[in-house]
């Protein structure tokens, strides 16, 4: 069953996240723990703050199937709630399966 | 009903004139006052009496030399008039010459409590306070410790021997530290004896292990080289002011030693000299996945990536150009905190205390480890935490440092709501971590 991925909300402050990789392309098969995006979030998108917390995401595929669509490219800030691709999984009776974790931080510079 | 005058009592200090602003109060009339407890502060200035004149005991902190007022005794209080001018007359630190007989207010009991039979429970017990401006250019007497400082600190001023604690703090220390007034209050508050802790602030550079190590054995020919390679590349081409600002609060922090300082305290007695610090609270938060290492010079920065990219494009070009990125193990980071306390115990005895992380993942859904790349430790945030965590768990059974249990607090009191970023805490999180330094420092017999 398909599954469309969108942005969780992963903290109470968070408004956005800026696509930082994608590691997918439509109509590309994926195995459990295939790598799909990575993302980060800056609090002080929602708020200003002196001191930004930053986070840095990762979204994993934990089932076998296919993607569908990709909906996102490195550098776009989205929505929580926003499409963020779509997956197709290989079972008939439950959707694609994703899991997200905090990896570590990853400035890039320089 | 009895009424205690509350007086501000003596300071000496021979070959000085001491000065103060207009008394300033931290709080209202008919407040119930507690023993200890800062209600009202001043500015104050320490000038030579005779020539020369420029031999001031505060070179840096002489704008920003404060003291704050705690009564011996609880009572109501009543203020006095004409103590407080308002304005600008409340922020000069010699616009009047200080008087032991001063009387800033009363205190009033309550039946049935007696006012203490002895003079001097009427003398205010003196909290200094003292900031060092990261630039002249930062002036803010607005409030207690107000003002863009590199430094901070505070002081009771009684008694004759106390220890120094050094915060070099993230936010995190901030609110354990500082506390919600900004100005040591709450530490000094549940501290009756003599003691004086210092701040120093993650503004430029973020205070890892490795960096502190390097500041700690930086010698002037090494500074100089930095200093020469800082100036010719900010002083070339057009530059945007931030940067060049930048430039300089980079150099004043690469110049300075926290673990080095010593400091001049005023006392009811006198001016007297403390430090270096006998103890030290660090935070694993500081301890980034990477640091920058100049390719020509070899030195480390680690900076926090928004304040590069707050101060101007020529600051990320010239780290761009001369910086290289250098992962950092937990091995490493185990490394580097060995290092350091070995280094600075090999000149004097020396308390380390690290706040471990919050190791708690709340945003993360894993299921299984499997689906991620190995080492886990290398990409997993939480993974990464815990290991640091458990690697000074070693460090501390081998003697080197004292863990402030700042992950356990956090399980405690709720990750999400009281540590919601992880770094930024709520005051009741605030309130129990440093009643967690203070339990410890005691516990090592540093208080």
């Amino acid at each position: 069953m398909p599954l469309s991925l969108t942005l969780p909300r992963l903290n109470a402050y968070m408004t956005t996240a800026v696509i930082r990789a994608v590691y997918v392309r439509e109509g590309e098969r994926v195995t459990p723990g295939a790598k799909l995006l990575d993302l980060s979030v800056d609090l002080s998108a929602s708020a200003p703050h002196d001191c930004p917390a930053i986070s840095y995401y990762r979204i994993a595929s934990r089932d076998r199937g296919w993607v569908r669509s990709v909906a996102v490219a490195p550098g776009d800030e989205r929505a929580v709630g926003d499409e963020l691709l779509a997956l197709a999984g290989d079972s008939s009776e439950r959707p694609a399966r994703t899991t997200i974790a905090g990896i570590l931080y990853q400035p890039d510079w320089p | 009903m009895t009424a205690f005058p509350l007086r501000v009592g003596p300071l000496h200090a021979p070959g000085y004139t001491i000065g103060r602003s207009g008394v300033r109060w931290l709080v209202d009339d008919g407040h119930r006052c507690k023993p200890g407890e800062p209600i009202a502060y001043c500015n104050i200035g320490v000038r030579p009496s005779s020539p020369p004149y420029d031999r001031v005991p505060f070179p840096d902190e002489s704008h920003d030399l404060q003291i704050a007022f705690a009564p011996r005794v609880s009572g109501t209080l009543r203020k006095a008039d004409l103590v407080s001018y308002g304005g600008f007359l409340d922020q000069l630190t010699s616009h009047q010459t200080w008087l032991p007989e001063l009387t800033i207010g009363h205190l009033e009991f309550a039946p049935g409590e007696r006012p203490p039979p002895s003079r001097t429970a009427s003398e205010l017990r003196p909290l200094f306070l003292a900031g060092r401006r990261t630039t002249n250019l930062a002036e803010g007497q607005i409030g207690l410790l107000a003002g863009w400082f590199d430094r901070s600190r505070a002081w009771w001023g009684e008694g004759d021997r106390f220890r120094t604690i050094l915060s070099v703090g993230l936010c995190e220390q901030l609110g354990i530290f500082r506390g919600e007034r900004n100005a040591f209050l709450e530490l000094f508050a549940a501290l009756p004896g003599p003691i004086h802790f210092v701040f120093v602030p993650d503004d430029v550079i973020v205070p890892c292990a490795r960096t502190l190590l390097e500041q700690f054995r930086r010698t002037p020919a090494e500074l100089a080289a930095i200093a020469d390679d800082l100036v010719r590349t900010f002083s070339a081409g057009s530059r945007d002011g931030r940067e060049l600002l930048f430039a300089g609060a980079l150099l004043a922090a690469l110049s300075q030693s926290p673990l080095r300082d010593r400091y001049n305290v005023l006392m009811r007695a006198g001016l007297r000299t403390a430090g270096p610090a006998d103890a030290v609270v660090l935070s694993l938060t500081a301890e980034g996945a990477d640091v920058l290492r100049h390719r020509r010079l070899g030195y480390t920065l680690n900076l926090w990536e928004f304040r590069v990219a707050e101060n101007g494009p020529g600051v990320r070009t010239w780290l761009d150009e001369n910086f290289e990125k250098v992962p950092v193990s937990c091995d490493d980071v185990r490394r580097d905190y060995a290092a350091l306390v070995d280094a600075v115990r090999a000149e004097r005895e020396v308390e380390f205390f690290v706040l471990n992380r919050m190791s708690s993942a709340i945003e993360d859904d894993v299921h299984g480890y499997a689906l991620f790349e190995r080492p886990l430790g290398d990409l997993l945030a939480s993974v990464r935490k815990k290991e640091l965590n458990l690697m000074v768990h070693d460090l501390a059974r081998e003697g080197k440092l004292t863990i402030v249990d700042l992950d356990r607090a956090a399980a405690k009191f709720g990750g999400a709501a009281h540590l919601p970023d992880g770094i930024h805490q709520t005051r009741a999180l605030a309130d129990e971590l440093r009643g967690e330094v203070l339990r410890l420092l005691r516990k090592r017999q540093v208080i």
